[in-house]
């Protein structure tokens, strides 16, 4: 989850723009991590030292390790740790950043240091106590009365689309909204009892398609009745465990209603907020309202 | 009785769900495999077949799973029901027990799982 945050706080800083994120993700499955980036985020060395060695590496036909550890930035045992260290998504989407130029190695690593900073991201690894605090520093929802179950519900969705879908998203900043939205291609799902909320996923044709070909695995070229099924599914499995955590974490009991579908159709959205899902395929927004008709 | 020989009723009001089943069903060579998807529908294609083993999802319309499987259970009391739903609550979980299910499967379902259940009923037959 903490890849698909990272991305976030790029755009939003402006360190990148989202095309360029975009094309980041797109290669970060086949991206090599290379030392410099990895010592940078060990805070093992700055990007200054880092860059210093890769000009040094242009006139000598050495290793990037073993000039580090000969300038004594590095000692082996760093040298070791460093590349057996797990491949983690944002390293990835850093060191695609910039193998494609998009970025420096020192706005690398200002971002990073500063993204850990703010959100007190502990250094050695993207763990956190507990995922809804981070929610809750990326989105502030504290006008909503349901602001809990909203950070718990947002924190979930972002794992069951990485277990469901793909982790090669951004989740956008939510906007909160009260009146109007047109819809283009849309399932709603009630939740009902301490919790009474309309849950909804919509998106243009070509996105919705592509959401219901990855979470199906199955071949989908247009909005059918297998593509409708699939979406439908995803969101009733994804509130449907929502609901089970709720039974099971805080003892609240909560029931669902079978899903509806909706196509370009004006609904009027009560003390909503939109959790918009920039995926490589398009963008899905999520929609949690108090009431929706 | 043996595995391929069993008769499946699966009731999900998504076509997806049942067409994954289905096929996960037909690659154990289990063919018999008839389908419904809401609760009514369910107790109708019961009464008809008395299949050996059904799956069950809960939340769906004209009938939720629950009421199914009740009205099931009063047709059959040796039926066997297994409900497979992505809302395995406390509640849920109760109500399935109160109405007699047979086993309870938390979506996403996992083929393991269903080969397990399916094992247990052909043991048993």
């Amino acid at each position: 989850m903490f890849t698909q945050l990272f991305g976030n706080y790029l755009i939003n800083k402006n360190i990148v723009t989202p095309a360029q994120l975009s094309e980041a993700i797109k290669v970060k499955n086949t991206t090599r991590l290379k030392l410099g980036v990895l010592a940078i985020n060990a805070e093992y060395m700055n990007s200054t030292q880092v860059e210093e060695v890769s000009n040094a590496q242009m006139s000598v036909d050495k290793r990037f390790g073993d000039i580090a550890v000969e300038k004594g930035y590095l000692s082996e045992n760093q040298v070791d740790e460093l590349l057996s260290s797990q491949k983690k998504g944002y390293l990835l989407i850093g060191q695609a950043l910039v193998d494609k130029g998009y970025i420096t190695n020192s706005v690398f690593e200002e971002a990073i240091n500063n993204y850990k900073s703010e959100y007190k991201i502990t250094k050695d690894d993207f763990i956190y106590d507990n995922d809804n605090d981070v929610i809750s520093k990326f989105y502030d929802l504290k006008s909503f009365k349901n602001q809990e179950y909203y950070e718990y519900y947002i924190s979930l969705l972002f794992k069951n689309l990485i277990r469901f879908v793909g982790d090669d998203f951004t989740p956008l900043n939510v906007e909160k909204i009260n009146g109007k939205v047109q819809f283009n291609n849309a399932v709603t799902q009630d939740v009902s009892g301490a919790l009474s909320v309309v849950t909804a996923v919509d998106a243009n044709e070509d996105a919705y398609t592509k959401l219901a070909s990855r979470f199906a695995k199955e071949d989908i070229d247009k909005i059918n009745d297998l593509a409708r099924a699939s979406v439908s599914e995803f969101l009733n499995l994804h509130n449907g465990l929502f609901v089970v955590n709720m039974s099971n974490e805080k003892e609240v009991e909560l029931e669902l209603s079978p899903q509806k579908t909706h196509e370009n159709s004006e609904v009027v959205c009560e003390n909503a907020v939109l959790i918009p899902i920039e995926f490589v395929f398009g963008k899905i927004n999520f929609i949690i309202a108090e009431n929706l008709k | 009785m043996a595995l391929k020989d069993l008769s499946v009723l699966v009731c999900d009001d998504s076509m997806l769900v049942r067409k994954k089943m289905k096929e996960y069903l037909n690659s154990i060579e289990i063919s018999n495999v008839i389908e419904a998807c809401d609760g009514q529908q369910a107790i109708d294609m019961y009464k008809e077949n008395k299949p050996s083993v059904v799956f069950m999802d809960i939340v769906m319309p004209e009938k939720t799973g629950i009421q199914a499987v009740a009205e099931i259970l009063e047709f059959d009391k040796n039926a066997k029901v297994v409900m497979a739903s992505s809302v395995g609550t406390q509640s849920y979980l109760n109500d399935a027990i109160n109405a007699g299910a047979y086993d309870f499967i938390q979506k996403p379902i996992c083929d393991e799982y269903v080969l397990k259940v399916l094992q247990k009923v052909s043991g048993e037959d």
